[in-house]
């Protein structure tokens, strides 16, 4: 499952992240790695995502990219 | 000594950097405010340079390139690293860097009023070896504090990381030793870059890296860096900061921000921006006409030569004073949009307008542009640069000057004060913009061939925080200084300039009147192209003329030609008018933005396109409100045919854009 693929208070953590070399890079560079995320809101093409401290909107394919696991 | 001032996006480096050099660059509570190196004298024999934010030397963006490649080849003695108090664990990524390049750093931890848990900065500094000070607005300037961190920095290297002697960075490292070297990097650093797959560093410090573009196609482990430093940092941070989460205030108020409700709030958050901007700042405005009509008076009244007394009164404070008189209006809209920048909202607008802004090709990080180029448009072009994606930038620095700015907000007021119009009208001017670059974006999307831009934009959304008084008056301030700076230079010069054609005649000299005058002969010759826009006197035609200089001067000019009543026969051409100023040729300061950021064919382009727009959309509406009081039957039947005509056009686009998408599938 991908973070994309949840809704809107989806909670857990970030298994792996794929993508280009530059995304998969930049994700990497923000501390996702093995971070708990939890969902706040979401559109039809991006992601708001708390990790920790950290809030960022992430776009569909870049979503798509970040595996993670589900509480 | 040179200093550095870098860190991640929206960490307070310019708010800090302004308050060093008492200047008044640009601020807003988001990234990508600062898209270019400023560089400003700190006292004698000290510069410091304020660079675009960056999360790592691994730049995405060409404001990440900009300062990768101040910070790794550029000449400067120290680095000060601004890190916000509250993500420090993130911030402290790129600081790592800095300590794999062996670089002379001060860590700035700013924001500090804000913390939200504890912080021991001298545990910090002792674990980093390097100078660390606490900043933030609240304190007084932190000027000596800077300098005197800096003076210690200069003699003093950081720790180097203890992950730079893992055996894998290692053995690499020894390999890479010369090329770093002639490169003037560490060959720990340029180690890690290459084992992240970053072909710039690697191929600078005489590397060529594998063909190898995702992470799952070949063995190679491009998280080792990023683990190693993140683990690092957790180390570091251990007892040093307490463990933060997102404020509860930001999360409830989000609930409601970017919950069902969102459309609407936005919608209303809009509203009163303009309801506010109009109401509140026209009786200030009459005020301030009324002033100025008796300081013509004075001055008609005394006793001065007739060229003399005209120059001052219609040329210089009829020209200037007309458009000083919308004053009010453009600092109230410069708070408002200051208020919402800074209080995070215009982040949730982003998110909000992503899908919106998909449709045409962009992502909602065009919303800053649009909303910056209420102010200005040349500001608002110039922030593009931010917009990841070469195509959706290019196409964002074209279509946001169609977008209505603070100047053009001063001839709509002038028109719609003169002909007793309703702030619904001046409304409707921003929204005709809008939609007149929704339509261009939406042409370009189809002409290049390329389908709404999935960029892989990460944006960082920050947490509410209540507008400070300091930061919002300094950014109305920096804003309202330029636009009087443009009235006092261009819309001077060419009020003077227009005064000057206007009451001279080649062949008898000064007249006095318009009438016979050099403009009245120039205007007069391409005057009757404007007649089906129902503006074709040459005084309409001059006061446009101006405007390409500076949009605010068409109102001054029309002053100076005999005022509303003089320059327009009617309420619907003098709306027609209004049309035509919403969308016109931007100014040549927008201009040259456009070719300073996409080349001088798209500034080129950019003239005819916003002319025919223009000149189509006035002549729509002052022929359809000339048929509509003519004859109401024929108004409907032709608007029928527009509207079929319209349908038609979108199917096209429609068609055309199915049967390339059956073309990629195939």
């Amino acid at each position: 499952m991908t973070l994309f693929d949840c809704s809107a208070g989806s909670c857990g953590i970030v298994s792996e992240i794929g993508g280009s070399r530059s995304v998969h890079r930049r994700l990497a560079e923000l501390g996702l790695i093995g971070a708990s995320y939890r969902v706040r809101a979401r559109n039809a093409h991006s992601v708001l995502v708390d990790f920790g401290n950290v809030s960022c909107v992430i776009q569909s394919s870049v979503a798509a990219n970040i595996k993670i696991l589900e509480r | 000594m040179k200093i550095a001032l870098c860190g991640n996006p929206n960490v307070g480096k310019t708010t800090l950097f302004n308050r060093l050099t008492r200047s008044d660059e640009p601020v807003g509570n988001w990234h990508g405010v600062t898209v270019d190196v400023r560089t400003k004298k700190l006292k004698a024999d000290v510069y410091i340079s304020d660079l675009p934010g960056a999360y790592s030397l691994s730049a995405r963006t060409p404001e990440e390139a900009i300062t990768r490649d101040h910070i790794l080849f550029g000449d400067y003695d120290v680095i000060v690293y601004v890190a916000e108090v509250n993500n420090l664990r993130r911030n402290l990524y790129m600081f790592m860097q800095l300590a794999e390049l062996n670089r002379n750093v001060v860590l700035a931890v700013n924001m500090m009023d804000e913390a939200r848990g504890k912080i021991d900065l001298t545990l910090l500094s002792s674990r980093l070896g390097v100078p660390v000070i606490g900043t933030s607005v609240k304190d007084k300037n932190p000027k000596s504090m800077i300098l005197s961190a800096a003076q210690v920095a200069a003699d003093k290297k950081p720790k180097k990381p203890d992950y730079v002697y893992d055996g894998a960075v290692k053995k690499l490292a020894v390999s890479l030793q010369s090329g770093a070297a002639n490169a003037g990097l560490t060959s720990e650093f340029v180690a890690l870059k290459v084992m992240e797959r970053d072909e710039y560093i690697a191929e600078r410090g005489g590397h060529k890296l594998n063909d190898c573009d995702s992470c799952s196609a070949c063995a190679c482990d491009m998280d080792a860096p990023a683990r190693l430093r993140y683990r690092y940092i957790d180390g570091i941070l251990s007892g040093v900061a307490d463990n933060m989460s997102v404020p509860t205030g930001t999360l409830k108020l989000d609930k409601i921000a970017l919950g069902k409700l969102a459309l609407p709030i936005f919608l209303l958050v809009m509203a009163a921006v303009f309801v506010i901007t109009f109401e509140l700042g026209k009786p200030i405005s009459n005020l301030l006409a009324g002033l100025i009509e008796r300081a013509q008076g004075l001055v008609v009244r005394a006793d001065l030569p007739q060229w003399v007394s005209s120059l001052l009164s219609d040329g210089i404070v009829g020209g200037v004073g007309a458009v000083l008189a919308f004053l009010p209006q453009v600092v109230l809209i410069f708070l408002l949009t200051a208020i919402l920048q800074d209080s995070g909202y215009m982040s949730r607008v982003a998110f909000l307008t992503d899908d919106f802004f998909k449709k045409f090709g962009l992502n909602g990080r065009a919303a800053f542009s649009v909303v910056l180029g209420l102010g200005c448009s040349a500001t608002a072009v110039l922030t593009t640069r931010g917009i990841s994606g070469e195509g959706a930038r290019r196409r964002a620095a074209f279509a946001t000057p169609f977008c209505p700015c603070s100047a053009r907000l001063a001839v709509f007021t002038a028109i719609s004060a003169y002909f007793g119009l309703s702030g619904f009208a001046v409304a409707a001017m921003y929204i005709l913009g809008f939609i007149s670059a929704l339509v261009v974006l939406k042409v370009m999307q189809t002409i290049s061939h390329c389908e709404a831009e999935d960029d892989e934009f990460i944006m960082e959304m920050p947490p509410y925080r209540v507008p400070r008084l300091k930061r919002v008056v300094s950014v109305v301030w920096h804003n309202v200084l330029s636009f009087l700076a443009r009235v006092g230079s261009v819309v001077l010069m060419v009020s003077i300039i227009m005064w000057v054609l206007c009451s001279f005649s080649v062949a008898r000299g000064f007249t006095g009147g318009v009438e016979d005058s050099i403009m009245c002969t120039l205007s007069s010759l391409i005057a009757p192209m404007f007649a089906p826009l129902g503006f074709g006197s040459w005084r309409a035609v001059a006061a446009l003329i101006s405007g390409v200089a500076a949009k605010e001067t068409v109102v001054s000019v029309i002053g100076a030609l005999g005022g509303m009543g003089e320059v327009f026969g009617s309420r619907a051409a003098a709306v027609s008018f209004m049309i035509f100023t919403s969308l016109y040729v931007p100014c040549v300061a927008t201009l040259s933005a456009i070719a300073k950021e996409n080349g001088i064919k798209s500034a080129l382009l950019s003239v005819c396109v916003h002319t025919l727009v223009a000149y189509a959309c006035s002549l729509i509406y002052y022929q359809a409100a000339i048929g509509y009081a003519a004859d109401r039957g024929i108004f409907f039947i032709v608007l029928a045919c527009v509207a079929t005509g319209l349908v038609a056009v979108v199917a096209v686009i429609k068609i055309i854009q199915a049967r390339r998408r059956k073309v990629a599938r195939a």
